[in-house]
């Protein structure tokens, strides 16, 4: 058995000459410290996402071609449903496991972009983007915003009610770009909104290729420089800025994190199992006249929607022809001044600086 | 003999076990402060102490742990190919990958070495002959390009000229159709018939004072854009705004459903405040003057439907909205919404 192994490690050898890199790798000094589990984790939910997608994939259809619902669930049945829709539904009812690897997928969803976010706290309080960090930090940053982007495609997907008002809402978010703005919404949905049937299967290619290939290549660029500059570390007893202490990649660090791979997906098998997560056969097909009151979308979205919410609702006119919509239109950028001037009918509820403001409006006087 | 370690449990016992290759002592062992050992990995020490006094326990843990998991593995095998049952999987699923989880870590943890061991830092940045021999190397090549400086712009000019040309059908054939005016305007037209999603037509009396329909215009029923919230606010003619004396035939108020925020659909109606709320982000709007908004963060009154009764009993639209629906958006030319006339907020 031993022999067995010297011999291929010598077949390799012989051909890759890798047995001083692997040494030194085998050797590699990993300090301990509960903080540095916190990456792993978002590495690991990141490996489990992708394989739960795979089989979802098997089994999803990205279209919205409408369809009349025949299947398993009797409250659904006769109803005008996107096979999108249909097929997601089918995951949950009628594949076997389909539920737990969906359920499993949305939460490792969610966990991901939540490891990412305390990982980057760590990063930040301990000061550890410092130089010669910062690439890393700066990769770590892109990989947020690439998860978060990829979380909500993935929750558009299924084109169930709340997910499709989550992109109305998209969609009004790109058109109030400045300049740009209309036409960006329309090359992306197709068409004014919802699109003809492209928005689906466009976001299917972005969340199932492409964005993920983005996101490995820089999680590999990540790994492969923290790997080149070492952990930085927490002081203590023989440590300090020439040494790493700690245990050995080879084979306790391997164990330990290996097991922290299974312990994750383990975890995540729990909740996908036993903790619903976005029952979409109960929201039905997306119509868009239709809207749910239970529209929250996943909370790593939740800065976007906060934003949407405390945004003064003021409209910029600009050179009496163009519009800057709410999220772009700044108090002072001229008003009451031509050619700016700004619309703002909910004046006295929001703008303290409007003249005659001293009480405010609310819904239930 | 004391280590470095800084969290784990019983490091304490750990020893170093004599010579090692590189010749000097681990680092942890010098005891001398930070500086005192000089080469590098001491992990060649072959030191297979582990760091708990009786691994018979920690060893009968990870069995345990192992065992759970192929008794969980083999448990849903059994599940699923009995046809599967959501709850189950994931339990016995979860237990059979935890149990392969808990039981590694804790190998790792208490049954293999620990070290501490300690491995240098290299400097990160190169010397300045490396970095000397490396810019002596670009500027061989430099040398040789600029030689030839015209063909290295002629040869800038052609992948820019490629780039952009090639990018452009790419785009342009995404663009199915261009947005031109699509976003002023909705299906409806002077004598549209207001119909509801399945098609039938609205009569006036179809609705009691208080309740609200989704209605279309006829042929386009469904239509993302002229979706249109109508609602029996009274049994007589509202004046909503000056100007708009003819638009509400028995009381009916039409106004579009888009939210004039971020074009989500406007759909409670609050009777007895005469009030709209938006689900999406609270956004409210009184109906009697208008479709004002006094509270969240909508910034414009809701567009109204001038509509008619021509007398056969049908509702009907006058004429399409008379400035765009829905949220803002660059090409929006405000000028009919600018400074629309003032009333005092609330009712
Ligand atoms: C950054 C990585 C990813 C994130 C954050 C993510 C997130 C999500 C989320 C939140 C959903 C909605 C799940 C639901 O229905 O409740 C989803 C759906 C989906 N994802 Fe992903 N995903 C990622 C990567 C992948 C990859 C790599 C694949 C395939 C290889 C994949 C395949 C799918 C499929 C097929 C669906 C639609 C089926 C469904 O909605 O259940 N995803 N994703
Ligand atoms: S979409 Fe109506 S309040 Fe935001």
């Amino acid at each position: 058995m031993e022999d067995r192994g010297i011999e291929l490690a010598r077949w390799f050898d012989d051909r890759l000459g890798v047995a001083r890199i692997s040494k030194t790798a085998l050797n590699k000094i990993f300090p301990d410290h509960w903080s540095f589990l916190l990456g792993e984790i978002a590495m690991y939910s990141f490996a489990i996402i992708i394989i739960t997608g795979i089989f979802l994939t098997l089994f999803f259809v990205p279209s919205t071609k409408e369809v009349i619902y025949n299947g398993s669930y009797v409250p659904l049945r006769g109803q005008r449903v996107s096979e999108a829709y249909q097929s997601t539904v089918d995951i949950s009812l009628n594949v076997r496991a389909g539920l737990v690897m969906r359920q499993m997928h949305h939460w490792a969803a969610d966990i991901f972009a939540a490891a990412i976010v305390v990982h980057l706290c760590r990063i930040f309080f301990t000061g550890a983007f410092r130089r010669p960090r910062e690439l890393n930090y700066m990769i770590g940053l892109t990989m947020l915003i690439l998860v978060i982007v990829n979380g909500f495609i993935g929750y558009s997907l299924p084109d169930d009610q709340i997910s499709g008002a989550g992109l109305r809402i998209a969609f009004s978010i790109f058109l109030s770009i400045p300049i740009i703005g209309t036409w960006g919404a329309f090359l992306l949905w197709g068409g004014n909104f919802p699109g003809n049937g492209d928005i689906i299967p466009r976001f299917y290619s972005l969340h199932i290729l492409i964005l993920p290939a983005v996101i490995a290549g820089l999680l590999a660029a990540h790994l492969g420089i923290m790997w080149h500059q070492k952990h930085t570390d927490f002081p203590g007893k023989d440590k300090s800025n020439r040494k790493v202490v700690g245990s050995s990649f080879w084979p306790t660090y391997t164990a330990k994190t290996t097991g922290y791979f299974f312990i994750i997906f383990g975890g995540l098998a729990l909740l996908g199992g036993l903790f619903q997560i976005n029952p979409i056969w109960l929201y039905g097909s997306y119509e868009p006249y239709k809207v749910s009151y239970a529209v929250q979308p996943d909370w790593y979205m939740g800065w976007l929607d906060g934003a949407l919410r405390i945004m003064p609702a003021w409209e910029t006119q600009f050179a009496s022809r163009y519009l800057i919509s709410a999220p772009f239109s700044r108090p002072g950028s001229g008003r009451r001044t031509r050619p700016w001037s700004i619309t703002s009918s909910t004046g006295p509820a929001i703008d303290p600086f409007a003249p005659g403001s001293g009480s405010g409006s609310c819904p239930s006087t | 003999m004391s280590t470095g370690g800084d969290d784990q449990s019983g490091s304490d016992d750990v020893s170093t076990g004599g010579e090692n290759p590189g010749g000097t002592g681990p680092g942890a062992g010098s005891g001398g402060g930070t500086a005192t050992s000089t080469t590098a990995t001491t992990v060649e020490d072959l030191r297979l102490e582990i760091p708990v006094e009786r691994p018979r326990r920690a060893e009968n843990f990870v069995a345990l742990c192992f065992t759970v998991s192929v008794l969980a593995t083999i448990g849903l095998a059994i599940t699923y190919s009995l046809g599967g049952q959501p709850q189950a999987e994931g339990a016995l699923l979860g237990l059979g990958l935890a149990g392969i989880g808990i039981g590694l870590a804790a190998w790792g943890k208490y049954l293999m070495p620990q070290g501490p061991f300690v491995e240098d830092r290299h400097e990160l940045p190169t010397t300045e002959k490396d970095k000397q021999a490396f810019g002596a190397a670009f500027s061989r090549g430099q040398v040789a390009v600029e030689r030839r400086g015209f063909l290295g712009k002629l040869l800038g000019a052609a992948i820019g000229v490629f780039s952009i040309v090639g990018i452009f059908p790419f785009i342009r054939s995404l663009y199915n159709p261009r947005p031109g005016n699509q976003l002023d305007y909705t299906q409806f037209r002077r004598g549209s018939r207001l119909v509801q999603i399945n098609g039938r037509p609205v009569m006036a009396d179809d609705v009691d004072v208080g309740g609200v329909l989704t209605v279309f215009p006829e042929g386009h029923e469904g239509d993302a854009v002229s979706q249109t919230l109508l609602i029996r606010a009274s049994s007589v003619p509202i004046t909503t705004l000056p100007g708009r004396e003819t638009w509400s035939p028995h009381g009916y108020l039409a106004y579009s459903k888009l939210c004039t925020h971020a074009g989500c659909p406007v759909s409670l109606y609050q009777q007895q405040v005469q009030q709209l709320l938006c689900p999406c982000h609270q956004s409210v709007f009184t109906i009697l003057n208008g479709a004002r908004p006094i509270f969240g963060p909508a910034p414009r009154l809701i567009p109204q439907l001038p509509i008619m009764d021509n007398g056969d009993g049908f509702l009907r639209a006058q004429s399409d909205y008379q400035e765009p629906v829905g949220p803002g958006y660059w090409e929006r030319n405000t000028s009919t919404t600018l400074n629309p006339p003032k009333k005092a907020a609330g009712q």
